[in-house]
């Protein structure tokens, strides 16, 4: 399944968050109107798909708002299974 | 993110190249800011403010931003209108050919937010030159009576940063029907056109493009010391080169 989450960010930007999970997370996508490096994003879909809090910075988005919303996601999986 | 330390001299002791241009494609736009970008963070091309804007009247989306959430791919056929991703991070934003100058700044020695804040600043002196008060709200958008009129988007490679931008003094609103916007932005803000607004008309009457670029050079000349420059042949290469980034498909369709 793909859990979509789209948010604004306490600092006010949009967030749209897509997990791909089968039976474990897949893949995490994080996409939106916030400001980095590509480097970042990459690392942060990372990290969040292993449930770590990114330790990349984006501007316009907090880590932990990213790992609470993957975790959300987790949890409207397992309720499903 | 990189942290850099500020370095004690001001933006006012050196003096950015200035550099006026009429509109050219996206593709060539985002290609020479792209080079200057890399090319000002390693000492070789001088820190720079660019006026310029988009021809034809173009749509352009923030490089973390997927097409399918934010664009309406039928209005966009339908008006004829180019898509280009920025590689700055941000919004949509819809260029009106003959409504907005476009700028940007390259800097050296800075970060993203405190070159939003220098540009924030030069933009709201602009706003003053027509009897307006703008203001800036921290991240990038610069607002007049609560309506967005500027909006910016921004960069970084190693130590030095580019922030660009729109300055939208006539710019057909009816055209934002190309972007869609998520619902949660849509309650938090409302659609495009009702929280975005032109100088013309908030002025209610229609401000010409000669006087905006006054007003602009005003602006940037209250932050930053200027001085006459062109491009190098180096960025002209350089950037034609790194134009078919912007015209294909595989980058514009990335996400």
């Amino acid at each position: 399944m793909i859990c979509e989450r789209i948010f604004r960010s306490r600092a006010g930007k949009t967030v749209i968050l897509r997990v791909y999970i089968e039976n474990e997370i897949k893949r995490v996508e994080v996409t939106g109107d916030f400001f980095g490096e590509e480097e970042e994003v990459v690392e942060a879909e990372r990290d969040l798909a292993n449930l770590k809090l990114p330790s990349s910075r984006l501007i316009g988005v907090d880590p932990q708002e990213l790992l609470k919303e993957v975790e959300e996601c987790l949890l409207i999986g397992s309720k499903r299974s | 993110m990189r942290v850099v330390v500020f370095p004690k001299s001001t933006w006012r002791d050196s003096k950015l190249r200035l550099i006026i241009e009429e509109g050219s494609p996206g593709s060539r736009q985002m290609a020479l800011d792209e080079v200057m970008l890399v090319l000002v963070s390693r000492g070789i091309s001088e820190e720079t403010l660019r006026l310029w804007n988009f021809s034809p009247t173009t749509l352009s989306l923030g490089r973390f931003l997927a097409v399918n959430d934010w664009v309406n791919t039928e209005k966009l056929r339908e008006l004829k209108l180019p898509l280009i991703r920025r590689f700055t991070g941000g919004g949509p934003a819809l260029h009106d050919e003959r409504g907005e100058i476009t700028w940007t700044i390259a800097l050296r020695n800075a970060d993203m937010m405190k070159a939003y804040e220098l540009a924030g600043k030069a933009l709201v002196r602009a706003i003053g030159e027509f009897g307006l008060r703008g203001e800036f709200t921290p991240i990038n958008d610069v607002v007049v009576e609560g309506k967005k009129v500027v909006g910016m988007a921004g960069a970084q490679s190693g130590n030095g940063v580019i922030v660009h931008g729109t300055f939208m003094f006539s710019t057909d609103l009816s055209l934002m029907s190309v972007i869609k916007v998520p619902k949660p932005k849509e309650l938090a803000r409302g659609s495009p056109t009702s929280r975005v607004s032109t100088i013309s008309l908030i002025l209610g009457r229609e401000v010409t493009r000669d006087e905006v670029l006054e007003a602009l050079l005003k602006g940037f000349s209250s932050v930053f010391s200027l001085k006459d420059g062109e491009l190098s042949d180096l960025e002209i290469d350089l950037a034609k080169r790194f134009e078919y980034k912007y015209t294909n498909d595989k980058w514009t369709y990335v996400r």
